[in-house]
């Protein structure tokens, strides 16, 4: 059976309008309707999740069997994943032993890695300004400071001035304005994406 | 015990190895990577499977009335749909499926957006000037008032920052000189936000990085002493 | 062989064509007719056989002619035999009755002019000049008894070999034409020159063929006997008989000219010049001699005794000149409906023997010719398709007895000749280039027994081909065998001039089939009357009137084509590419052209000071990290770790929880952050325990439960450890929900129907037991039933998530974030707008929590650590930004100088 696109397309416009409606509409019938649909969703969503694991099995198995190019990293991981997945079918997730797959093996690397983004950071600023160069550059490296300097305990000190303190407080909040308008247009881009999803001009599930 | 300190071990040789990255690119940081993939990829198998597929999908079907074995029905045949997507040649069957998942996330990312944060974030764009709140907390109405348009030309600046149009790829995105001096405005502001996400962001890997530093120091004690 | 090439279309055509075979184009200027000398051809077979097999008395003299190679072209015998007689009987007429054939002291009847005149308007020579001979002949006997001569003429046929017979009568035909037309010329002073001149040449031939004028008058004579004397009365008026003949001779020009651009006219070198164009040089150089005196010629003889089965079959390899067989299909079927004033006698005798079919009174010594005979014998069964519809009949050769006893059938032949007008040609109706249908199959009709009559004895047999002549336009199948030109090269004879003869008699019937040609004479068409397709339909208002090309069919209008004619487009030189185009090409260009070109490698620093100084600060920053933990002094003062309004919040929201309430707590951050998060969230978590609140713990990250029960173990052992907590946590005060899948969809679900998002707690599935159930959700239905949702999150997107989805759901609720220090920027317009109750964010915030919730914690050891560490990055900072000044600075003060 082919899934002709406008038939997929009317699907997607039916069901997301639906969803949508229940935003907006007290209707009892509607909410049922929308909670119905987004329960589905949540189920298609953890099959969806479980088919992307699949998929990198698949790439990773290519990649081992591929007899001119063989990569011994791929077949690591797989003998990783299957062992994982074998004990955690056996264990459960439940299970404390099984557990330290994440407290001891994804919690370190894990977070050695945002360490060593500590030092990448502090290298990063040592460069900034050769990279960026301009006002911009200026501002932002002086904000960078400011506010560092704020999160590590001057602000407190300086807001116990009389003066300073009024401007440090201002500058501290200064970056709401900011973050305020990007929240705006990031909340304007998703409905935008949204609402070409319902006229059909994108129809990104044609895979 | 035993088991907890070679699990403790564990953790303690992968914070290494990766710390050793920072000396460059090694077999044993790759080696390190690709377990780590598999075993996550393992572990997030197991916890689909486990918080997913068997309490949405299969136990109603075994112990659900008819109701929720049919409303099981459903999901389950769009999950099979969707599994020929790992098949090149089946690939167009699982379109379904995607486009239900489209459908609802765009509902749901719409509806989230405009309900949580447009009506919400333009009103406190315009609290501000609550110039009678404002004197309620003790604060000056002029430095109030002040406060809030500075905070308003913030955002309104920032968000013309941002254009939302089709590009023609022939002409040059270009703005009226108004709207381009506004966006410039909040470019200043922009970059404030952006350097207070750069701050943030490396005091939060400066936590990390104590906290590695702690674990790795601790285990060292703990061995030797 | 010589070819004149054709100035319209440029195909060659025979020497002697004088019009195109292909476009019906004039090949030499009407004014120049008879100029040029025909081109010597060479004899065909047929002829030699023609000439082998005739009783025509065969004029020696014309003989030699005919075969001397080089000379002259290479005419029929029967056809030479004709001249011969003509010229004889010219001789003899002018010797015996003293008349005089210069057309220009001699007037000539008034029913040859019309001959002439149409003469000087036909267009194609061939077939005509046999009658123009006939004509001269018919003068020859006139004014006294020409129908005394023409019996006389016949009765010498009779008396001959049928060689001889056909040579006379052919002759005697000739003289008769020329000198009817020097008869005519005088009389008509509307002739044209070249008529005249033509006439003048006749007469010329006539006279050389005054020799056989004896003969000529023998067979007149015998055929006067036939049909008695001629009264006065039957003295036909010049008027009309000049009008008979002159259509006569139009109508035989038009036939002739129809057949020949039907068929293609003869074949090179067989088209005897007095039959091709109007040439008088080749009717004075080829002219028959007239017959003899006191011979019947043949044709003449057909004329006067027409009799039915008389006339022997022809040759069956001898092949009819179609141009005769259209004209005589035209005449026979025709003659009826011309309306004629005044019929000569000879022609009402041959008329009315060819209706009772009995020879006439007086006419039962008259023999028709052979050729003649033939025709009489064709019946219907006699008849079989034929190519051409109208194949010339052997005039010569092809018959014994030419027309020795037809004399009766001649002039019913003639009297049946329908009256055309002049320009009354219809050969724009036939194919240029095809043959008149040789071969195909038309509708057989019975021959009139004039045409019987006509027809030598010895072309019947020949008729049993497929031969189709015309008689009054209908056309009628003749014998094949009837046509000895039907074997042999008939795509020569198949011209467009032909096809013109013929084409002109098909336009007057309607009721023809179209003939099929065999498949062997199929193959011998010539290309161009298959492929040519259709004749170039002359049309009659494309006749070129005026110029050097007047007269001249098939001349392409100038007026059209000055009409027609654009201004052809100008093209630019200059290529048209679009913007695009010019783009796309400068692009390749530019490729192209740094292709060649080796890329110049930036100098980048060496990867050794790189490391280096990254070492260098990683060491930097670890020493300042490491130096309070383990060499500072045991102190818990925390400089500067301020209380902000946020923490006061916060911390006023989680005081305000009663015991026993219980809490959602989302554990939602990743496991790299678990680092920050412990120090961020362990001190609300413990404060939490201590309060002793109920906590559900969820997560919409796959590795949250793990994260939640390994933070709810941590802050429980501190508790213990510190002495704050007498008993670790129960079971039953924290249930842990697991995990949710689909992010933003699973809280709206959770939202919506928390019931219906969790269903089981996270424990093992051998142990599934509905969360709802546990002790710690206890009068739970919704999310409006917990005390307090705190969420802890390390990055925007979930802490904005979880404030839209779940936000609007929440009443009287309070929504508290516990959030990483790079997400505290972008969530906090949520908190100060109202949609969070409180929000802690970073190790700074976490800390001071505890400070405030006076939870235990090494707190003062990590302040440190990390104010440390923040202050060696704002170092870095500075020193970038120094180093960066320097650098450019010196690069400016280097650059002045240079």
């Amino acid at each position: 059976m082919k899934m002709r696109s406008p038939v997929v397309a009317a699907v997607t416009i039916a069901v997301g309008l639906i969803v949508l409606l229940g935003y907006f509409l007290p209707s009892l019938l509607v909410q049922n309707l929308r909670a119905l649909l987004i329960n589905w969703g949540v189920s298609l969503a953890g099959v969806a999740a479980l088919i992307g694991i699949l998929n990198l099995l698949a790439v990773h198995w290519r990649k081992a069997n591929d007899k001119g190019n063989r990569n011994f990293y791929s077949l690591l991981l797989l003998l990783a994943f299957s062992v994982t997945f074998a004990a955690g079918m056996w264990l459960t997730p439940a299970d404390p032993g099984f557990q330290h797959v994440i407290t001891s093996i994804q919690i370190p690397v894990e977070t050695s890695l945002m360490a060593l983004l500590a030092i990448t950071l502090g290298y990063a600023g040592l460069r900034l300004l050769q990279r960026r160069k301009g006002i911009m550059g200026i501002l932002f490296v002086i904000g960078a400071i400011v506010f560092i300097l704020f999160s590590s305990g001057f602000l407190p000190v300086l807001q116990q001035l009389p003066l300073v303190g009024g401007v440090a407080s201002l500058v501290n909040r200064l970056p709401v304005a900011g973050a305020r308008g990007i929240l705006l247009g990031v909340a304007i881009g998703s409905m935008m994406t949204g609402l070409r999803i319902f006229l059909g001009a994108d129809r990104p599930y044609n895979g | 015990m035993q088991l907890d300190f070679l699990w403790t071990l564990t953790g303690f040789i992968l914070t290494l190895l990766i710390f050793s990255y920072l000396f460059g690119d090694h077999f044993l940081f790759r080696i390190v990577a690709y377990l780590f993939v598999g075993v996550m990829a393992g572990y997030a198998a197991v916890l689909l499977i486990y918080q997913a597929i068997l309490p949405r999908l299969v136990y109603p079907l075994l112990e659900g009335g008819a109701l929720q074995t049919l409303q099981a029905v459903i999901p389950l045949a769009l999950g099979a749909l969707l599994l020929t997507k790992l098949t090149p040649r089946f690939s167009r069957l699982g379109n379904l499926s995607m486009g239900y998942l489209v459908g609802v996330g765009a509902a749901v990312l719409t509806g989230g957006a405009v309900v949580g944060t447009l009506t919400s974030q333009v009103q406190a764009a315009t609290v501000g000037f609550d110039l009678q709140a404002a004197a309620m907390v003790g604060r000056n109405p002029a430095g109030a008032l002040a406060e809030a348009s500075l905070f308003l030309l913030g955002t309104i600046s920032a968000l013309i920052y941002f254009q939302f149009s089709v590009r023609d790829k022939r002409q040059k995105a270009e703005r009226p000189p108004l709207l381009e001096a506004v966006a410039t405005i909040g470019k200043v502001f922009i970059a404030i936000t952006l350097g207070a996400i750069y701050a943030g962001v490396f005091a939060a890997a400066l936590t990390a990085l104590i906290d590695r530093l702690d674990f790795v120091t601790e285990f060292i004690f703990n061995i030797v002493f | 062989m010589d070819e004149i090439r054709c100035p319209m279309c440029g195909k060659p055509n025979p020497a002697i064509a004088e019009i195109c075979q292909y476009c019906q184009a004039q090949l030499k200027p009407l004014g120049r007719l008879g100029d040029e000398q025909p081109p010597e051809q060479p004899s065909p077979d047929w002829l030699d056989e023609v000439r082998s097999s005739s009783t025509l008395p065969f004029d020696e003299s014309i003989s030699e002619e005919i075969s001397k190679p080089g000379g002259e072209e290479d005419i029929p015998g029967w056809l030479a035999r004709i001249r011969q007689r003509e010229r004889e009987e010219q001789e003899a007429l002018q010797g015996s009755e003293g008349l005089s054939f210069d057309t220009e002291a001699e007037e000539l009847p008034d029913w040859t002019a019309g001959i002439i005149e149409l003469e000087e308007k036909r267009e194609e020579a061939s077939g005509e000049n046999w009658l123009e001979r006939l004509r001269k002949s018919k003068a020859i006997s006139e004014p006294g008894a020409p129908d005394d001569k023409l019996v006389q003429a016949a009765e010498e046929e009779t008396t001959e070999p049928p060689q001889a017979d056909e040579d006379n009568w052919m002759n005697q035909l000739k003289n008769f034409q020329s000198a009817e037309a020097d008869a005519f010329e005088e009389s008509f002073s509307s002739s044209p020159a070249a008529g005249q001149k033509e006439g003048g040449e006749g007469a010329e031939e006539f006279t050389a063929g005054a020799a056989e004028e004896d003969e000529f008058s023998s067979w007149l004579r015998a055929l006067e006997e036939q049909v008695g004397p001629a009264s006065p009365s039957e003295n036909l008026p010049e008027t009309a008989v000049s009008a008979f003949l002159g259509d006569v001779d139009h109508l035989t020009e038009q036939k002739l000219q129809a057949f020949e651009s039907e068929t293609g006219g003869p074949p090179e070198g067989e088209i005897p010049s007095w039959l091709a164009g109007n040439s008088s040089d080749e009717s004075s150089r080829n002219a028959p001699t007239a017959p003899k005196e006191g011979e019947t010629p043949d044709w003449l003889k057909a004329f006067a005794e027409p009799e039915a089965g008389s006339i022997p079959p022809s040759a069956p390899d001898e092949e009819t000149p179609e141009w005769l067989e259209g004209f005589r299909a035209e005449t026979l079927s025709s003659a009826e409906q011309v309306p004629l004033a005044e019929k000569p006698v000879w022609l009402e005798t041959a008329e009315e023997k060819s209706e009772t079919g009995e020879p006439a009174a007086g006419e039962e010594s008259f023999e028709p010719p052979d050729w003649l005979k033939a025709f009489e014998n064709l019946t219907e069964e006699n008849v079989s398709q034929i190519g051409a519809p109208n194949e010339t009949l052997p005039w010569s050769g092809a018959s014994g007895s030419e027309g020795q006893d037809s004399g009766g059938g001649l002039q019913d032949w003639f009297s049946q000749l329908p009256l055309e007008e002049p320009g009354d040609q219809k050969e724009e109706e036939l194919p240029a280039s095809e043959p008149p249908g040789f071969g195909t199959e038309i509708s057989s009709d019975d021959l009139q027994p004039e045409v019987q009559n006509l027809l030598p004895d010895e072309l019947l047999p020949a008729l049993e081909s497929s031969a189709v002549f015309r008689i009054g336009g209908e056309e009628v199948e003749l014998p094949e065998e009837a046509t000895p030109f039907i074997n042999q090269e008939t795509s020569e004879w198949s011209s467009p001039g032909t096809a013109a003869l013929v084409g002109a008699g098909e336009n007057e019937t309607e009721d023809l089939t179209p003939a099929t040609l065999p498949g062997w004479l199929e193959a011998m068409r010539p290309v161009e009357a298959i492929v040519g397709g259709q004749a170039q339909k002359i049309d009659e208002e494309q006749i070129e009137i005026s110029g050097p090309l007047a007269g001249l069919p098939g001349v392409l209008p100038p007026e059209d084509i000055i009409a027609q004619y654009r201004k052809p487009p100008v093209y630019s030189a200059k290529l048209q590419a679009t913007e695009r185009q010019r783009a796309q090409a400068s692009i390749l260009e530019e490729l192209i052209r740094t292709a060649g070109k080796p890329q110049v490698l930036q100098k980048e620093n060496p990867e050794a000071p790189r490391l280096l100084v990254r070492l260098g600060l990683a060491v930097i920053l670890i020493f300042a990290i490491l130096y309070p933990i383990l060499f500072g002094p045991p102190t818990t003062e925390t400089p500067g770790l301020g209380i902000t309004t946020e923490i006061l919040t916060f911390s006023n929201q989680v005081e305000a929880l009663s015991p026993g309430q219980t809490v959602l707590l989302a554990v939602d951050y990743d496991a790299g952050y678990s680092g920050e998060m412990r120090f961020v969230a362990k001190g609300v978590i413990q404060r939490l325990i201590q309060k002793r609140l109920n906590l559900a713990l969820l997560s919409t990250v796959p590795a949250g439960p793990v994260l939640a029960e390994d933070m709810l173990q941590r802050a429980s052992s501190e508790l213990l450890a510190a002495g704050a907590l007498s008993a670790p946590l129960p079971p039953e005060r924290a249930v842990n929900l697991g995990y949710l899948p689909g992010g933003l969809s699973s809280l709206q679900e959770l939202a919506l129907k928390p019931q219906q998002a969790i269903r089981y707690t996270f424990v093992s599935s051998y142990e599934a037991k509905p969360a709802w159930e546990h002790p710690a959700l206890q009068g739970i239905a919704g999310l409006n039933d917990f005390a307090a949702v705190i969420v802890l999150t390390d990055s925007v997107e979930t802490g904005r998530a979880w404030i839209e989805q779940t936000g609007a759901r929440l009443s009287g609720v309070p929504l508290l974030l516990v959030t990483s220090a790079q997400a505290a920027p972008m969530l906090k317009p949520y908190a100060s707008s109202g949609q969070v109750d409180g929000m802690l964010s970073g190790l700074m915030d976490g800390m001071a929590y505890e400070r405030l919730a006076k939870t235990p914690g090494n707190a003062a050891a990590y302040w440190n650590a990390y104010r440390y560490g923040m202050y060696v990055m704002v170092a870095f900072l500075i020193s970038g930004a120094i180093l960066r000044t320097i650098v450019w600075l010196l690069s400016r003060r280097s650059k002045k100088l240079k």
